[in-house]
């Protein structure tokens, strides 16, 4: 009797060692995450027409006009060095001028810069040293010039880039 | 388990004479045995990954400009268990003492138990997935990686282990 | 074993991809958003006078006319800008009739601005070309009054407002 309670309390015993033994188990799973370099840049929309209408008697210079009712957002990761770049689709006539200037709070803005000539090929940079991160709501201004001796200018589209990049 | 050796002296005799056929009217037992067997199931715990290794990549298409923050997620793998003890849990860690960019891990449509929210995977084991119970269960691996642009770029490679532990 | 080398295919394929993946970001290093703009200039024309009201004060007798000596002004200036083409400056008195000659001249025009037309005179309320060939510019010009009298008009005061116009021709 005394020989079979010893027996079943070992083997209970060894049944817990058992279960200790095997209560946690494991799995590994492998997981590599890569961030790349990235760059985005948007606006809020299209200014609004930017039309000249006065003049100084005298002057050939006319009253400029200008838009600040856009703004540009930027996120980018790649450097502490990236600038914005702009250009229009095509130069402007002699006599009209246009300006933009860009604020920033991860760069340095360039202020107005005259984009009147600047094309793909000869972009001007309008901020630069901006900074890993983000940059929302920043104002665009853009000045519209032209003078008396270019006459008048029937309403005209013209395209803004800007690029974001290193 | 011996077998039993009938021994024929007189008495016996006389009663097998006179008392057996009372016992063939009501049956004859010509022999018996008994044994004991042990049934002995030991505490079951299994767990599994199912779907390998797990690789994503936060790109252009997960930023949106003026965002610092930029996350991607992945659901392609799943976890899948056995469990025949007491209430049990899951908890997830990483290899990784140092990351460079958070990971975060949520067990979507769990067949038993209780998912926590949203974990952020450290080296330190949390809680995943709470009160499982004696069965089998399963649910879909939930990776969310978050990175601020202001971190820049790199890559986390990690060994993620799920461990049931006893809650 | 097959599991095994099946592992080593998946690994190798992993890093290929992370690698690809990292390799198109070198070549891809910028992000453009366009903005479209409208710019017009609309015609304008503006013209302004310079030196304040002028006074004419005849107070000589010329021995050689037999009559007063005529009156001039010298400091007032007409400016004007216009982007139209072939425009002209006119000038016109309120003045429905007058006892005493005024005329007016444009004098030195700015170059490319514009040609003075034939001195106007005064006589009733009517409008007279001034400056004409106004295209495209900014200019400026003296204007020259010249007030006279007849001993027959006697003495008296008259003030006429002068009314510059930039027009079409």
């Amino acid at each position: 009797m005394k020989k079979t309670i010893i027996t079943l309390a070992l083997v209970a015993a060894s049944s817990l060692l058992v279960e200790s033994a095997v209560a946690q188990a494991t799995a590994t799973q492998n997981l590599n995450l890569a961030v790349n370099a990235i760059y985005k840049i948007s606006t809020s929309g299209n200014p609004g027409a930017l039309t000249i209408t006065t003049g100084t008697p005298g002057s050939d210079n006319l009253t400029s006009v200008t838009d600040n009712s856009t703004t540009y957002s930027i996120t980018q990761n790649y450097a502490n060095t990236v600038k914005i770049t702009a250009n229009l689709d095509a130069a402007l006539s002699s006599g009209y001028s246009l300006s933009i200037n860009l604020a920033s709070s991860k760069g340095t803005s360039a202020g107005a810069v005259d984009i009147s000539n600047a094309t793909s090929g000869s972009a001007l940079s309008v901020v630069t040293g901006i900074n890993r991160g983000a940059d929302a709501g920043q104002m665009i201004t853009y000045s519209f010039g032209a003078n008396a001796s270019a006459g008048t200018l029937s309403s005209t589209a013209k395209v803004v880039t800007l690029t974001l990049t290193n | 388990m011996g077998s039993l050796r009938p021994r024929f002296n007189r008495p016996i005799l006389l009663g097998i004479f006179f008392i057996l056929p009372l016992f063939l009217a009501k049956g004859q037992t010509y022999g018996s045995a008994s044994h004991t067997i042990t049934v002995t199931v030991s505490t079951i715990t299994n767990v599994t990954v199912t779907g390998g290794a797990v690789s994503f990549t936060i790109t252009g298409a997960n930023a949106v400009a003026g965002q610092n923050t930029m996350s991607a997620t992945n659901q392609a793998t799943s976890l899948q268990w056995g469990i025949n003890s007491s209430t049990k849990k899951v908890t997830v860690q990483t290899n990784l003492t140092t990351q460079l960019f958070a990971l975060k891990l949520v067990a979507l449509n769990p067949t038993v138990g209780t998912a926590a929210s949203q974990v952020t995977i450290t080296h330190t084991a949390q809680d995943f997935l709470t009160n499982l119970g004696r069965s089998t269960g399963s649910c879909t691996l939930q990776y969310t990686a978050v990175a601020l642009a202001s971190q820049g770029t790199g890559t986390d490679s990690h060994t993620i282990t799920f461990t049931i532990a006893t809650q | 074993m097959n599991t095994k080398r099946h592992d080593i295919r998946r690994r190798a394929l992993q890093t290929l991809l992370i690698f690809a993946a990292g390799s198109a970001t070198l070549f891809a290093q910028r992000a453009s958003v366009t903005q479209v703009i409208r710019l017009q200039v609309l015609e304008l024309n503006t013209i302004d006078i310079s030196g304040g009201p002028v006074t004419l004060k005849i107070t000589d007798f010329d021995p050689e006319t037999s009559n007063p000596s005529p009156a001039m002004s010298g400091a007032t200036r007409l400016v004007w800008t216009s982007n139209g083409e072939n425009r002209k400056i006119t000038a016109e008195s309120d003045r429905s009739g007058s006892k005493f000659d005024l005329r007016l001249s444009a004098q030195d025009v700015s170059s490319g601005s514009g040609v003075s037309s034939s001195d106007v005179v005064f006589s009733d309320n009517s409008t007279h070309d001034l400056i004409v060939g106004v295209s495209r510019s900014a200019g400026s010009c003296t204007l020259q009054f010249t007030g006279a009298a007849t001993l027959e008009k006697g003495v008296g005061s008259e003030t006429h407002t002068i009314t510059y116009t930039i027009t079409g021709s």
